[in-house]
C-alpha cells in the first residue's frame, strides 16, 4: 500500500492538477454551463416540462386511461378560463375572437400580433399551455389508446429533454474526463524512464512489482477524477432538479424519441456514468502505456493526442443520446444497445493493454 | 551553421514525428472523404464551364448550358444561376454593420470602431459591385458548402496539426538537454548558452517544412478529387458565397477581391506566419519551464484560457477585452474559415487575422528574447 500511495503522489503533481482544475473551469463555461442556464430552454419547453411535473406529482410515473381521463378535464377547464380571458380582452373581440378554439390552429397574418399575445406574460403563457397540454393528450390517445396500438409499454411520464439535456451535459463532462486522464497520466511513465529508475527497481524483486501498483495508481487516479468531476459537474447539475423524474420509465408518450429498453430515468443516468467511467478507465490503461513505452515527453504527448482524440471521438458517438434512435452510432449501425457494444472493448482493450503491458516490462531485459 | 544543422537532425530524428505525420495525413484523408457525396455535383460545375464559362450574367452562360446533354445536373444549374444577382450591388455597409452590432450588443466607443471598418468596406464593396466578380458560378447552391470543406474543414485541419506539431518540435528542441541529462554540460559554457537561438531556428525551419508537407499531401488529394484546379479563376466573392453570423447569412465580405486561387494562397501563406508564432509561444514556455510537459501544459492551459477569454469578456459587455482577445494566436486560428473577409462580429479592424498575426509574431519575438535573457542570466542548478 506504501509504494502504491508513492506512486499515487508521482501522479498527482500539484502543477498538473492546478492546470486540470483550470481546464475544467474554463471547460464548464464553454460548453456545459448552457446545459444549465437554459433549461428547459425557453418556451414552449418550458410548460412541457411543467406540464411533466405537474402530471408525476398528480398521476405517478405512470398515466393510467382514467388519468388521461381527468388531464383531460383539467385541458377544459384551461380552455375555458383561457376563454374567459380572451372575451374579456378588447384587443380580440375588436377582431371577433372570443375562444382559445377559434385561436387553436393558428390565425390569418393581420391578426398575427393580436394572436401572439397568449404567448407572453401578460397572458401567464397561456397559449403555450393550452398547446402543450392538448400535445401531451394527442400522444397519449395516438401513442397508447388507439385501437391498433393498445400497449402497455410508454405510459411513463417523462419529457424527453431531459434525455437530450442529460446527454449533452454528460458528453462534455465525459469528454473533459478523457482529456482531464490524459494530462494527468500522460507524462508518469516518461518520468520514471527520463529519471533513470527501472535499472535500479527492477534488481531487486519487489521492484519489478512496481509497474503493477504503477498501473493500479493509474486506474485508481482515472477513478479518483470520475468522482471529482461526478461530484462537481454533477452536483451542479443536480440544482436542475430532473431528480425528480428518477423513478419515472424513459419511455414515455411525452418523449419525442424512441428508447430501447424500458429503464427509469435514474437507471438511464447510472448507465451513462457507466459509460462515462469505462471510457476513462480504458483511456487510463492506454495512456499508462504509452506513456511508459515513450523516451521523451514529446513522444509521450505525440502519442497521447491521437488516442485522446480517438476516445473523445468514442465518447461524443456513445454518450449522445445513447439508447435512443438519436444516437449517431445507432443511425449508422441500426443496432439498438450499440453504445454498450463499443464502450465495453473500448474499457476492455485500454485494461488489457495495460495489463499486458506491465507483464512485458517485467519479463523483459533490462539492458 | 553546424549547431543548427545538429539541432535541425535531432528533429527529424524523432521517430514519433514522422508517425504523428502520417497519423495526421491518415485523419485528413477521412475528412477528405467526408465530402464525398457532394463530388458529382463539383465534377459536373467543372467539368461545363469550358462550354458555359464562368460568368452568370454572361449570356454564354444559359446558351453554354443548351449545348450540354439532358441530364438532372444540367436543369439544377440551370435553375440556380436562372436569376443571376450581384449581391455587392448597392450594399450599404454600414447598415450591414449596424445589424451585426446588434446581433452583438456592442456599445460605447467600440460600438464606433465596429462602425468604422463597415465604413472602411464600403470602397471595397462598390470595387467588386462594378467588377462584376459577385456574377461568378463558382459551385452555384453548393459554394459555400465548397468552401467551408476546403478552407473550414480540410486546411483546418492541416493547419491544426502543423500547429501542433510546431509547438511539440519546439518544445522538444528547448527540452531535449534537460531529458539528456547534457544541459549541465551544455549551459556552463558560452556557447552553450547560446545554443537556444540555433535551437529555436531549427525548430522554426521544421515547423514551417512540416506544415508546408501537410498542406501538400493534403491539397493534392483534395484537389484530384474535388476537381480544384478547375475553380481556382472563381471569386470567392461570388454570390453564392456566404458566411454565417449566428443564423443570419451575409456575404462573403472579402477586403480585395481574391480569386479562388489567390485566397487559398493568402491563406496558406498567413497559416505559415501562425506556425512560426506558435513556434515563438512554445519557445516562451520552453525557456521559461525547463519540464517539457509541463511547458505544453502551460501552453496548452494559456491556449484553451485565449479561447475562453473573448467569450468572457462578450458575457460580462466588456468589449475592449473581446475585442482585443479575438487578436490573439488560438482565436485567429479559430476563425480561418473567414480570414480576409469582414468576419461578421468576429473583428473590429481591416484585415485584422493578417494584422494581429504579425503583431502577435512581435509580441512573441519580444517575449523570447526577454525568456532567452532570463535563461541566460539564472543559475542551472
Amino acid at each position: 500500500m506504501r509504494i502504491l500511495y508513492y506512486e499515487l503522489r508521482i501522479i498527482w503533481r500539484l502543477p498538473v492538477v492546478l492546470a486540470i482544475i483550470f481546464l475544467g473551469a474554463v471547460h464548464y463555461f464553454l460548453f456545459l454551463d448552457f446545459e444549465i442556464r437554459f433549461f428547459p430552454n425557453g418556451h414552449p419547453a418550458a410548460e412541457k416540462y411543467a406540464l411533466a411535473q405537474e402530471w408525476t406529482k398528480k398521476y405517478g410515473s405512470t398515466m393510467e386511461p382514467d388519468e388521461y381521463a381527468d388531464a383531460k378535464q383539467n385541458y377544459a377547464a384551461l380552455a375555458a378560463k383561457a376563454d374567459a380571458r380572451i372575451a374579456a380582452d378588447s384587443r380580440f373581440r375588436a377582431h371577433g375572437f372570443s375562444r382559445w378554439e377559434q385561436l387553436r390552429d393558428g390565425v390569418p397574418e393581420e391578426y398575427r400580433d393580436t394572436y401572439d399575445l397568449l404567448f407572453t406574460g401578460e397572458f401567464d403563457f397561456v397559449g403555450y399551455r393550452l398547446q402543450s397540454l392538448s400535445g401531451a393528450l394527442l400522444s397519449y390517445e395516438t401513442q397508447i389508446l388507439h385501437p391498433r396500438v393498445q400497449r402497455e409499454s410508454g405510459r411513463g411520464i417523462f419529457p424527453g429533454q431531459c434525455i437530450d439535456n442529460l446527454s449533452e451535459y454528460l458528453c462534455w463532462t465525459g469528454i473533459f474526463g478523457i482529456v482531464s486522464v490524459t494530462i494527468l497520466l500522460g507524462a508518469c511513465g516518461t518520468r520514471e524512464d527520463l529519471c533513470r529508475m527501472p535499472a535500479m527497481l527492477w534488481s531487486s524483486r519487489a521492484g519489478r512489482h512496481t509497474a503493477w501498483y504503477q498501473l493500479a495508481a493509474a486506474l485508481l487516479s482515472a477513478s479518483i477524477l470520475f468522482a471529482a468531476e461526478l461530484l462537481i459537474f454533477g452536483g451542479i447539475y443536480a440544482r436542475l432538479g430532473t431528480q425528480f423524474f428518477w423513478d419515472s420509465p424513459v419511455q414515455s408518450f411525452l418523449n419525442g424519441s424512441a428508447v430501447w429498453f424500458g429503464l427509469t430515468y435514474g437507471q438511464y443516468v447510472l448507465y451513462c456514468l457507466g459509460f462515462v467511467l469505462a471510457l476513462m478507465l480504458g483511456t487510463a490503461g492506454a495512456v499508462f502505456t504509452l506513456s511508459h513505452s515513450s523516451g521523451n515527453y514529446t513522444s509521450a504527448i505525440m502519442k497521447a493526442l491521437p488516442l485522446a482524440a480517438g476516445m473523445v471521438f468514442a465518447a461524443a458517438s456513445i454518450l449522445m443520446r445513447p439508447f435512443t434512435d438519436g444516437n449517431e452510432l445507432y443511425r449508422h449501425l441500426h443496432i439498438c444497445g450499440v453504445e454498450a457494444v463499443l464502450c465495453g472493448p473500448l474499457l476492455l482493450a485500454g485494461l488489457g493493454i495495460g495489463f499486458l503491458f506491465v507483464r512485458h516490462i517485467q519479463r523483459k531485459e533490462l539492458l | 551553421m553546424r549547431l543548427f544543422r545538429f539541432e535541425l537532425g535531432k528533429l527529424f530524428r524523432l521517430p514519433m514525428l514522422w508517425g504523428f505525420l502520417a497519423l495526421s495525413l491518415a485523419l485528413n484523408g477521412l475528412f477528405l472523404m467526408t465530402g464525398i457525396h457532394g463530388r458529382p455535383w463539383y465534377t459536373y460545375v467543372a467539368s461545363v464551364l469550358p462550354v458555359t464559362f464562368q460568368r452568370t450574367d454572361d449570356p454564354a452562360f444559359a446558351a453554354g448550358l443548351d449545348t450540354l446533354p439532358a441530364e438532372e445536373f444540367r436543369e439544377v444549374l440551370r435553375a440556380q444561376a436562372a436569376q443571376p444577382r450581384n449581391v455587392f450591388d448597392g450594399m450599404d455597409a454600414a447598415a450591414v454593420g449596424q445589424a451585426q452590432a446588434g446581433l452583438l450588443g456592442v456599445t460605447g466607443k467600440w460600438a464606433d470602431i465596429f462602425a468604422r471598418k463597415y465604413e472602411a468596406y464600403q470602397p471595397v464593396a462598390d470595387e467588386i459591385a462594378a467588377s462584376g466578380d459577385a456574377y461568378d458560378v463558382y459551385a452555384a447552391e453548393a459554394t459555400h458548402d465548397y468552401q467551408v470543406f476546403l478552407i473550414g474543414v480540410i486546411l483546418h485541419a492541416a493547419l491544426t496539426e502543423a500547429l501542433l506539431l510546431a509547438v511539440l518540435l519546439t518544445l522538444y528542441a528547448f527540452g531535449c538537454e534537460e531529458q539528456n541529462h547534457t544541459d549541465l554540460l551544455v549551459f556552463s559554457t558560452r556557447a552553450g548558452r547560446a545554443l537556444n537561438r540555433y535551437k529555436l531556428a531549427a525548430a522554426l525551419c521544421a515547423s514551417l517544412l512540416c506544415c508546408l508537407l501537410l498542406y501538400l499531401l493534403t491539397l493534392v488529394p483534395f484537389a484530384l478529387l474535388y476537381r480544384l484546379r478547375d475553380f481556382l479563376s472563381m471569386h470567392v466573392s461570388s454570390s453564392f458565397n456566404y458566411i454565417l453570423v449566428g443564423v443570419a447569412r451575409f456575404p462573403f465580405m472579402v477586403w480585395k477581391p481574391f480569386r479562388l486561387a489567390g485566397y487559398l494562397g493568402a491563406s496558406l501563406a498567413l497559416g505559415l506566419a501562425l506556425v512560426a508564432v506558435f513556434v515563438l509561444g512554445a519557445a516562451v514556455c520552453g525557456l521559461l519551464l525547463r519540464n517539457t510537459y509541463l511547458a505544453f501544459l502551460l501552453w496548452f492551459t494559456v491556449s484553451v484560457g485565449s479561447l475562453a477569454l473573448p467569450m468572457l469578456c462578450a458575457d460580462a459587455k466588456i468589449w475592449g477585452g473581446y475585442f482585443l482577445g479575438l487578436c490573439l494566436p488560438v482565436p485567429v486560428w479559430l476563425g480561418q474559415q473567414e480570414w480576409f473577409t469582414v468576419q461578421g462580429i468576429s473583428t473590429f479592424l481591416p484585415w485584422q487575422e493578417t494584422v494581429c498575426t504579425f503583431a502577435n509574431l512581435a509580441v512573441f519575438a519580444v517575449l523570447v528574447l526577454l525568456a532567452a535573457r532570463r535563461f541566460r542570466r539564472k543559475d542551472l542548478c
